[in-house]
């Protein structure tokens, strides 16, 4: 539960219950002196003063029995002076007395009985009545009455008096003696209490001591994870710079890559607008040829046609020849009857016979013209249907050319909607370009910023350390802590090499101008960040 | 007549001849043995005869047998053509004539043959002779047998189809 209390509110509460513990203490203390004082007070002041007035009292009631007895012993001598004196003591005497009386009297409270102090006055009153007794004999000389009232009345009285008196001393006494019970009683309290009260600040010093122990515990491991976390910080900055720089370069790089990358887009779009054009010339042609196309269609089925009939008056001059054929061969048959019938005849027939060989020969010449004529006939018949079978099959081709046209065309047609597409796409494509080139533009400025700050933070780091260095010297585990944070400065002097190393690098390669003139503001600002981030070696050799 | 030209020199030999065609073979027949030649007609099939006698036709009024001579010379039959016709031969009979018509793939031309283009036909190592065979003609084109019609067909041959009695044909 004590872990979960914050250390002002633990050393609050330690210092508060010390506080309080030293409050009861005084408190205590201070009541008991208190009531001591006002116990010795009563017995001082007043037992004391009773108890003087009460020795007065008895003291000059002695005195005035001796004044009485001087009086007496006076009288019977007859020594004037002696009386005089001794009545001009007792009168002081008397006085003193009833003085006392009149200072004891405000000093009585109702425990204190007045009887007493009533008797005691009325003894007094007596004791003076006798004695102006006494006076009045001895002025008439009468001495044995004044032995006589000296004996029977005053010496009485004035013992009663004074036993009154030593009664009273007594009592004070033992009031005096009540009142140190008392006082010892309370001196005995008291010192039990400051027993107490001082083994409650032991215990309460004991806790807060514990408190602070614990408090310095975790403060000490606080501060030693304070330390590590400063190195952590430290080695982080280091990394977060070199990251940096390194970002840098990288965008630096990627800003040229993306200027060749633009030139190339640019270079795209010049081909594709080509290409747009292209396409769309060979959408038209496309359209033309297939024109072309449908025109050579209707040519060769009025071809096919054409031949079909060709086909027919083939067959017909086929019949024609056959006829033809019929005829000669018949005509030829005429002629041999004719040659047989004209030797038959024997020299008679000798003329006709030449007649039948002549007939026979024309004949024969009109079947070979026939034959030749129906085997040319034949030729383009089969010719013609050679011919009307390749043209099925060119009318067949050319549906496929018209198919394949109209596919071309469709395909045609999607490549001209796709190169539109593309050159939007690539003019997208190039306002991304330009838009990635401010961005890297600014990526390599907020990376220079972000070596900056690393910087910075290494700079903090080190105040860190510095801090965590008084924490330590305030908890007090100096010495090895120290260690621990020379180590922490060392990691940091040395992770911060690749940063240099990578500012070297940028320095280099602006030195051998590789770098695109766009980029050429962010480069400004490395060679302006550049020397202000060589310090830093030294800075960390100091440390 | 046959056997006398036959046996006669090769001079008397000389003559007309109508020439005609089985298959590839080239014949030659005397054209005063030829009474006509007629397109191929269909024939009327007559029972038991020998299987190259294809039936009988009728010609003008005449009942005459029909002779396959592809079958009759043992060469491989053929199916008739445009150019198929029959020739009506004059054969000399037991002192009539009878006509016979003789199946033929083409007939060619009337050809006159001197002396000089016919020789004998030549002994085949038997020393049997072919009755009817005349004689070889020698053309351009190759040779040509010379059939002699009368002796072509055996005695009863052609059974009773040429014993119809047919006079005053005869020249």
């Amino acid at each position: 539960m004590t872990r979960q209390m914050s250390i002002g509110k633990k050393l609050t509460g330690s210092f508060g219950a010390m506080f309080v513990t030293v409050l009861g203490l005084s408190i205590g203390a201070f009541w008991q002196v208190q009531s001591l004082t006002s116990e010795l007070n009563s017995a001082v002041h007043v037992t004391a003063k009773k108890q003087a007035l009460a020795g007065e009292i008895r003291s000059n009631t002695a005195d005035m029995l001796a004044s009485e007895e001087s009086i007496v012993l006076g009288s019977v001598l007859q020594r004037g002076a002696v009386v005089s004196q001794a009545k001009q003591d007792f009168r002081a005497q008397l006085s003193r007395i009833e003085q006392a009386l009149t200072d004891y009297q405000p000093l009585v409270d109702a425990s204190n009985p007045p009887a007493a102090l009533n008797a005691l006055r009325q003894d007094l009153s007596s004791v003076t009545r006798a004695h102006d007794e006494m006076m009045t004999f001895l002025d008439k000389q009468q001495f044995d009455m004044v032995q006589k009232t000296f004996d029977e009345t005053v010496l009485p009285r004035v013992k009663e008096i004074a036993s009154q008196a030593e009664n009273l001393v007594a009592q004070e006494k033992e009031r005096l003696s009540g009142v140190t019970k008392a006082a010892e009683a309370q001196t005995t309290r008291g010192t039990w209490l400051m027993v107490f009260m001082f083994i409650l600040s032991l215990g309460a010093a004991a806790v807060v001591i514990w408190v602070i122990h614990q408090t310095n515990g975790q403060l000490r491991s606080l501060a030693v994870e304070v330390a590590g976390g400063s190195r952590r910080v430290a080695r982080a900055a280091a990394q977060v710079s070199g990251a940096s720089q390194s970002l840098a370069q990288y965008a630096s790089e990627q800003a040229a890559a993306l200027e060749e990358t633009s030139a190339s887009m640019e270079q795209m779009r010049s081909v594709t607008h080509k290409n747009n054009d292209n396409s769309r010339g060979t959408a038209e042609l496309m359209n033309k040829s297939m024109e072309v196309v449908g025109a050579a269609e209707r040519t060769i089925r009025e071809m096919s046609a054409s031949m079909t009939e060709i086909s027919a008056s083939g067959e017909k001059i086929t019949k024609v020849v056959k006829l033809i054929d019929d005829i000669a061969f018949q005509t030829k048959i005429l002629s041999l009857n004719a040659a047989v019938e004209a030797a038959r005849a024997g020299a008679a027939g000798a003329g006709f016979a030449v007649v039948a060989e002549q007939v026979g020969h024309l004949a024969q010449e009109c079947a070979e013209a026939a034959r030749s004529t129906a085997e040319m006939i034949d030729g383009t018949v089969a010719g013609v249907r050679d011919g009307s079978h390749k043209l099925g099959r060119a009318a067949e081709a050319i549906q496929e050319v018209v198919k394949h046209s109209s596919q071309v065309k469709v395909l045609v047609d999607e490549v001209h909607v796709g190169s539109q597409e593309q050159a939007r796409g690539i003019d997208q494509v190039a306002r991304a370009v330009t838009q990635m080139q401010q961005v890297t533009q600014k990526t390599a400025s907020n990376a220079e910023e972000g070596a900056a700050s690393g910087r910075e933070l290494d700079g903090h780091a080190d105040r860190l350390s510095s801090l965590v260095l008084r924490m330590h010297a305030l908890v007090g585990g100096v010495e090895h802590i120290d260690e621990e944070t020379r180590g922490s400065a060392r990691t940091g002097g040395s992770s911060s090499a690749p940063a240099r190393s990578a500012l070297a690098n940028l320095r280099q390669a602006v030195s051998n101008g590789g770098w695109h003139n766009d980029s050429a503001p962010v480069m400004q600002s490395v060679g302006a960040v550049d020397p202000s981030a060589l310090p830093l070696d030294s800075e960390f050799k100091e440390f | 007549m046959a056997a006398v030209l036959n046996g006669a020199p090769v001079a008397e030999r000389a003559g007309k001849y109508l020439t005609f065609d089985l298959g590839t073979e080239l014949y030659g027949l005397p054209v005063l043995q030829v009474r006509e030649v007629i397109g191929i007609q269909a024939t009327a099939k007559v029972p038991h005869t020998p299987a190259h006698v294809k039936g009988v036709i009728n010609l003008r009024g005449k009942v005459i047998p029909i002779v396959d001579l592809r079958m009759k010379f043992g060469l491989p039959t053929a199916e008739h053509t445009d150019r198929t016709c029959i020739i009506v031969m004059q054969l000399a009979g037991r002192g009539t004539s009878i006509l016979v018509g003789a199946v033929v793939d083409r007939v060619s031309e009337v050809i006159t043959l001197s002396a000089i283009d016919i020789e004998d036909t030549p002994d085949f190592g038997d020393g049997t002779t072919l009755p009817y065979v005349l004689g070889i003609a020698k053309m351009r084109d190759g040779v040509r047998i010379l059939i002699d019609p009368d002796c072509l067909f055996e005695v009863g041959e052609l059974g009773h189809l040429a014993n119809v009695p047919h006079g005053g044909d005869q020249p």
